[in-house]
C-alpha cells in the first residue's frame, strides 16, 4: 500500500433491523459500501478495538445536528445498537469512492450508553449498559405473587 | 485525532485479573449446617439457583431450601403431621431420587417435586388438638413399653352394678379391660395401658403464621411431610436435598436442554436474564471456546447461586477461579482462557510462537511505556485454596489445599482463595491456586507501545502472543535487548493510524514455553478423600432411590393486580409554549360558547377563546359588524378593548354588544420580550351578537319607511313573546307584485328586470330592514309593496300597505331606492326599552 488512508462508519441500529448509515471521510457525498448507501455526515471515533476486562467504551464525536441528536437521543433512549467499523485503504485509489478491496482493521458493537458536550458539539459513549454497581443476580427475587406470605417459623 | 489514553497502565493487571488478591477472608462460603431450624423464605430474598451436574462421580450440591408454606396437625395421640412447602431452585431441576433428601442428618420424610406450580396439594394452617377431652382417660397400646411413638387406643369407662368401675376398650371385636387382663387376646397382645394426665401430650408450639399461596413461577418446589410421635421435637428440623442435577438450560455445547455445571452456561444464564447486555453484544464464539476450555480441563461449577451481587462483579470475580477472563472483544462480551491453550481446548505447554515481532522500527517516538507489577503483588505466597469434596448423596465437606513452590512460602504469608461455593474437583482448586502462586512469581511488568500501521493492523487480534524486541545502546561496546514475549491486552487503532497496544508480560523458559501453562498443568492434586467422620445411618428411612414423584397444583392464586402497578408511559413533547422564534406557528383555535341557533352568541353567554398556549395573554375586542377581516397588528379603531388579561380565556357577553362581532386577539410567553409576550394573533372572530329573544316579554319594530329618499317613522305594536319558543320569530318581508291592495307572489332577486337590487324573499327570520332599488330599464309598469311585519313569515299584506311596509308605482327612468329600515326593540313592560337589535340578514 503506497498510501494508506482510514475511513470510519457509522450505523445505528433500530427495532426493526433498518438502521442509520453514516460515513465521515467522503465529504457531502453518498458512498456505496457493503449493501448500503453511506450519508456523509462529519464524526470522529477514538479507535479501541477491544480489551480484556471490562468498561472497553469508544467515543464518538459528532455535531450536534438535528439529524445527530434525533438518532442519537433515540438511540439512548431505546437501547439501540451501534456499530463503528474502520477499514483501511489505498488513498491512491480510494479518494471518491470506497474501494472494492478495503480492509476492515476494526469494528465495534455496542449501545450508545452515554450523551455528553456542548449546544454544538456531543460526544457519545459507545459501549455495555452492564452497570457497574448495583445488585442485579440472581435475577429474581422472591415476591407475594410467587409464593404468598411466606411461613414464619 | 489524538490518542485517547484510556486507564493508568498500573491498572492493566488488575483490569485484566492477572492481580487477584482477595479483599477479605472469611469461613469458607460453602460450609453448611446440618440439624438446625427449617429456614423461612423472606420476601425479597434472592431465589437461589441450583446450578450443578454430576458427572464421574464428581458434583452435584447439597442445598437447603427455605419453606414458604407448611401444616400441621395432631392426632387423638399427638402425633404431629409436619408439611412444609419449599422451593428448590429457580427453573425447572430434574425429579430427586428419594434417597438424597433429608430431615436434618436422616433420610426421612415423603416428598412430591414438581415445576411451575405449588408442589402436594394440602393446604397450610396450623391444626393442633389441646386434647383436653383425653384427659383422666385411659388408653391402651399393642406396643411394647419403650417402643418410640407407640400407638395408643382410647378406652371407655364401665361401672358395675356393685359400684365397681374399670375401663375397657375394645380391639376387633375383642375387650380388654383395666385394670384387668392385658393379654392375651384375640386382636393382639396389649402390652401396656396410661393413664392420660395433662402432662401426657407435649404439645408442639407450631407456628401460628403458616404462610398463603403463591403461583411459584418458574421455581421448582418441593413437598415434604412427615409423622411425628408425641413430643418429638424434631418437626422443624432443615429439610435438605443433594441435587445432582440442577437447573436446566440449553448448554452452549450441545445445545440440549439440561443440567450443566459449565460455569460459562450459568454466565450466558445470568447475563440473559438480567436483560443487561443484547444478544448482540455477546461473542458467542469466544464463550464457546471458554466453555470447550472449562470442560476440557475439568473446571466445573457446581453451587447453589443464591448472593445478590452485581453481575460484573460477579463475571470478573468467578471468571479467574476457572482460569478465565472477562473480554470485551469489538464490544462484545465474552470469556477467554487465562492461558494458552491447544486446539483441542487443553493448557498448551509446548513452544509458544509469536504472531508479529515489533522492533524499534515500529515503535513511535514516546511510544514505549513499561510498568513492573509492585512488589507487594510479587512476593511468594502460599495460596490456601478451599473447596468442597462433595460425597455421593452427603453434606459437603469443605477441603483447604495449600499451594506453594517448593522452598517458598513455607510459613506464609497466606492468601485465602474460596472456591467452596462450586468448586468440587481437587484438581480445579489446584490449578488455580498455582495459577494464582505463579503468575506472582513470573508476570513482572505490562507494557503499552505506540507504533505504525503495518501488515498486523488488520490481523493482530485480543490474546495474540506478540514480540517485543528493542535493542537498547547505552554503552559503546554493549548493546543490551529489551526482550520478551507478550500477550496484547487491549488494540487502540486510532484515525490516524497510530496503533496502540496494551500488552502484558507473557514469561517462557528457554524453549519458549509458557512458564504459567507449565505451572497449572503441573499441578495435580493428592486424590486423598476426608473421612465425613458419619458412622450412624440409622435414622435413615428411605433407601429408595427412585425419583419422587411430581403431584402439585395451584391454591388460591393471589391476582397478580394486587401486587403489581403499571404505569402508563406518558409521550414527551416540547413545551407547548409559544417563544418568538422564526418559524413559530400559532395553534390558532375557535371562540366558542355562543347558543344562539346557529350557535350565535347572545347576550349572557360565556365565549371562550381556544388554541392559546398556556399562560398566553388574551385581549378581547368588540367590533362592528362591517368591520371586516383584519390582522392582529391592524385592529381597526372602530374595534373596542372590552376585556385583556393573562389567560382571560373567557368573556361574558352583555347587551352592549349586541349587533357587534367578538374578536380576540392572543399572544403567547416570550421570555425574550420586554412584555414577556411574543407577537400577536387573532384567534377568532364571532358572530354577531344577539338578544336573548327568550329572556324578554316584548318585542316590536320601529324605523323608517323611506320612499324615494323621503323617510316616515313607523313603530308597530309590541308583539308578547310569551307564547314563543326558540323557532318562532317576526320578520320584514320581502318585494312583492300588487293587484290593487291584494298581493299576488313575491319578487326574488335577479328575476325582474325593473330592479337592479331586491331583498332575498326568505322569510329571513327577525329581519329589520329590506330594500328595493329600480333599475330604470326595464317596463315602466305595475305596482309593488315592499317589507309588512310578518310572524313566522312574510306578510301577505303588504299591497294593503298595512305595518311597515311601502308601496310604489314604477314609472320613472331613472334608478329610485325604497327602503323600510329599523331595529327590533325589546321590552319587558311594552314600555321600557331594554334592548335595540339590528336583526338578521340572512
Amino acid at each position: 500500500m503506497t498510501s494508506r488512508a482510514q475511513s470510519q462508519y457509522l450505523r445505528i441500529f433500530d427495532n426493526s433491523g433498518t438502521y442509520t448509515r453514516w460515513q465521515s471521510y467522503y465529504i457531502n457525498q453518498t458512498v456505496s459500501w457493503d449493501s448500503g448507501s453511506w450519508e456523509y455526515h462529519p464524526f470522529t471515533a477514538n479507535g479501541v478495538v477491544g480489551g480484556a476486562g471490562s468498561g472497553n467504551d469508544i467515543t464518538i464525536e459528532i455535531p450536534a445536528t438535528n439529524e445527530a441528536v434525533t438518532a442519537f437521543t433515540a438511540a439512548l433512549n431505546n437501547n439501540r445498537l451501534c456499530e463503528i467499523r474502520m477499514y483501511e485503504f489505498d488513498s491512491l485509489i480510494g479518494q471518491s469512492a470506497p474501494p472494492a478491496g478495503q480492509t476492515l482493521i476494526g469494528s465495534f458493537t455496542g449501545e450508545v450508553i452515554r450523551i455528553s458536550g456542548s449546544f454544538v458539539s456531543w460526544t457519545i459513549t459507545i459501549g455495555s449498559s452492564l452497570a457497574p454497581v448495583g445488585a442485579q443476580v440472581p435475577p429474581r427475587k422472591f415476591t407475594n405473587l410467587l409464593i404468598g406470605s411466606p411461613i414464619k417459623l | 485525532m489524538s490518542i485517547v489514553v484510556r486507564d493508568p497502565l498500573e491498572l492493566l493487571p488488575y483490569l485484566t485479573g492477572v492481580i487477584t488478591t482477595p479483599k477479605e477472608e472469611l469461613a469458607a462460603r460453602g460450609t453448611q449446617q446440618l440439624d438446625v431450624r427449617q429456614r423461612s423464605i423472606a420476601i425479597g430474598e434472592p431465589i437461589p439457583i441450583v446450578f450443578c451436574r454430576r458427572t464421574n462421580d464428581n458434583g452435584g450440591v447439597w442445598v437447603s431450601p427455605g419453606a414458604s408454606e407448611g401444616r400441621f396437625e395432631n392426632d387423638n395421640n399427638n402425633d404431629l403431621t409436619a408439611y412444609y412447602q419449599l422451593v428448590l431452585s429457580e427453573g425447572d431441576l430434574p425429579q430427586l431420587p428419594l434417597n438424597d433428601l433429608y430431615q436434618g442428618p436422616c433420610k426421612v420424610g415423603n416428598y412430591v417435586q414438581t415445576y411451575n406450580r405449588r408442589a402436594g396439594a394440602w393446604l397450610p394452617g396450623a391444626f393442633i388438638d389441646p386434647l383436653d377431652s383425653l384427659v383422666d382417660t385411659v388408653q391402651f397400646s399393642f406396643d411394647a413399653p419403650g417402643t418410640a411413638n407407640p400407638t395408643w387406643y382410647n378406652a371407655t369407662p364401665v361401672t358395675y352394678g356393685f359400684g365397681f368401675t374399670r375401663w375397657e376398650f375394645n380391639y376387633n371385636g375383642n375387650k380388654h379391660y383395666y385394670p384387668g387382663s392385658l393379654s392375651p387376646g384375640p386382636g393382639g397382645p396389649v402390652l401396656q395401658t396410661r393413664k392420660v394426665t395433662a402432662e401426657t401430650f407435649q404439645l408442639a408450639e407450631v407456628p401460628v403464621h403458616c404462610g398463603t399461596s403463591g403461583t411459584y413461577a418458574n421455581l421448582t418446589t418441593l413437598s415434604f411431610d412427615w409423622i411425628y410421635g408425641n413430643g418429638d421435637q424434631r418437626w422443624d428440623r432443615q429439610i435438605h436435598a443433594f441435587v445432582r442435577e440442577g437447573m436446566q438450560v440449553t448448554r452452549i455445547l450441545d445445545s440440549a436442554l439440561g443440567s450443566s455445571n459449565n460455569v460459562v452456561d450459568l454466565a450466558l444464564y445470568l447475563i440473559r436474564q438480567s436483560s443487561r447486555l443484547p444478544e448482540n453484544m455477546l461473542d458467542i464464539a469466544a464463550f464457546t471456546t471458554a466453555a470447550n476450555f472449562t470442560n476440557t480441563n475439568s473446571f466445573f461449577y457446581n453451587g447453589e447461586f443464591k448472593e445478590s451481587t452485581n453481575l460484573e462483579d460477579w463475571l470478573q470475580d468467578i471468571s479467574t477461579k476457572f482460569l478465565l477472563r472477562v473480554s470485551d472483544n469489538l464490544g462484545k462480551k465474552a470469556f477467554r482462557p487465562l492461558l494458552p491453550i491447544n486446539n483441542d481446548y487443553t493448557i498448551k505447554t509446548t513452544a509458544i510462537s509469536a504472531v508479529f515481532t515489533f522492533t524499534e522500527n515500529h515503535i513511535l517516538p514516546n511510544g514505549f511505556q513499561i510498568s513492573y507489577i509492585p512488589l507487594s503483588e510479587r512476593k511468594p505466597i502460599c495460596a490456601l485454596m478451599l473447596w468442597r469434596q462433595q460425597p455421593d448423596s452427603d453434606v459437603g465437606i469443605v477441603r483447604s489445599s495449600e499451594i506453594r513452590f517448593t522452598g517458598e512460602a513455607a510459613t506464609g504469608p497466606y492468601e485465602q482463595y474460596d472456591l467452596s461455593q462450586f468448586c468440587t474437583t481437587e484438581n480445579h482448586a489446584i490449578k488455580v491456586g498455582a495459577y494464582y502462586v505463579a503468575r506472582r512469581k513470573y508476570i513482572t511488568h505490562t507494557l503499552r507501545i505506540r507504533v505504525r500501521p503495518d501488515v498486523f493492523n488488520s490481523t493482530l487480534i485480543l490474546g495474540d502472543i506478540v514480540r517485543v524486541r528493542l535493542q537498547r545502546e547505552t554503552d559503546v561496546d554493549i548493546i543490551d535487548y529489551h526482550d520478551y514475549y507478550y500477550q496484547v491486552e487491549r488494540i487502540n487503532k486510532s484515525i490516524t493510524g497510530v496503533i496502540e497496544l496494551d500488552l502484558m508480560h507473557f514469561p517462557v523458559d528457554d524453549q519458549n514455553r509458557s512458564l504459567l501453562a507449565l505451572a497449572v498443568v503441573e499441578a495435580t492434586g493428592t486424590g486423598y478423600s476426608l473421612p465425613t467422620g458419619r458412622n450412624d445411618f440409622s435414622c435413615n428411612v428411605n433407601n429408595d432411590a427412585d425419583a419422587i414423584g411430581d403431584v402439585g397444583g395451584n391454591l388460591d392464586l393471589p391476582a397478580s393486580g394486587n401486587f403489581q402497578t403499571n404505569l402508563t408511559a406518558g409521550s414527551e413533547g416540547n413545551p407547548n409554549q409559544a417563544i418568538n422564534n422564526p418559524g413559530y406557528i400559532p395553534n390558532y383555535g375557535q371562540i366558542t360558547g355562543g347558543t344562539g341557533p346557529e350557535d350565535e352568541p347572545v347576550d349572557g353567554d360565556t365565549l371562550t377563546a381556544g388554541g392559546v398556549c398556556p399562560g398566553g395573554y388574551i385581549e378581547w375586542y368588540r367590533c362592528p359588524k362591517d368591520a371586516g377581516v383584519f390582522s392582529a397588528g391592524a385592529i381597526p379603531p372602530t374595534c373596542e378593548k372590552v376585556l385583556e388579561g393573562s389567560e382571560e380565556f373567557d368573556y361574558t357577553v352583555t347587551t352592549a354588544d349586541i349587533d357587534y362581532e367578538i374578536v380576540g386577539i392572543g399572544r403567547c410567553p416570550d421570555p425574550s420580550t420586554p412584555s414577556g409576550y411574543g407577537d400577536a394573533f387573532v384567534i377568532d372572530t364571532s358572530k354577531p351578537v344577539e338578544p336573548d329573544i327568550l329572556s324578554y316579554e316584548y318585542v316590536r319594530w320601529t324605523g323608517d319607511l323611506i320612499y324615494e329618499g323621503v323617510a316616515t317613522n313607523y313603530t308597530s305594536s309590541w308583539t308578547n313573546l310569551s307564547g314563543f319558543n326558540s323557532s318562532d320569530y317576526l320578520t320584514i318581508g320581502a318585494l312583492s307584485n300588487c293587484s290593487f291592495i291584494s298581493n299576488v307572489g313575491f319578487i326574488a332577486p335577479n328575476t325582474d328586470s325593473r330592479f337592479s337590487s331586491v331583498p332575498a324573499i326568505g322569510p329571513v327570520a327577525w329581519r329589520a330592514e329590506v330594500s328595493v332599488t329600480t333599475s330604470g330599464n326595464g317596463p315602466l309598469v305595475g305596482e309593488v309593496a315592499l317589507g309588512g311585519l310578518g310572524s313566522n313569515g312574510n306578510a301577505l299584506n303588504t299591497c294593503a300597505v298595512i305595518g311597515p311596509s311601502v308601496k310604489f308605482v314604477i314609472f320613472s327612468s331613472s334608478p329610485k331606492t325604497y327602503s323600510v329600515s329599523g331595529v327590533w326593540e325589546f321590552s319587558n313592560d311594552a314600555s321600557t326599552v331594554l334592548v335595540d337589535w339590528e336583526g338578521r340578514t340572512a
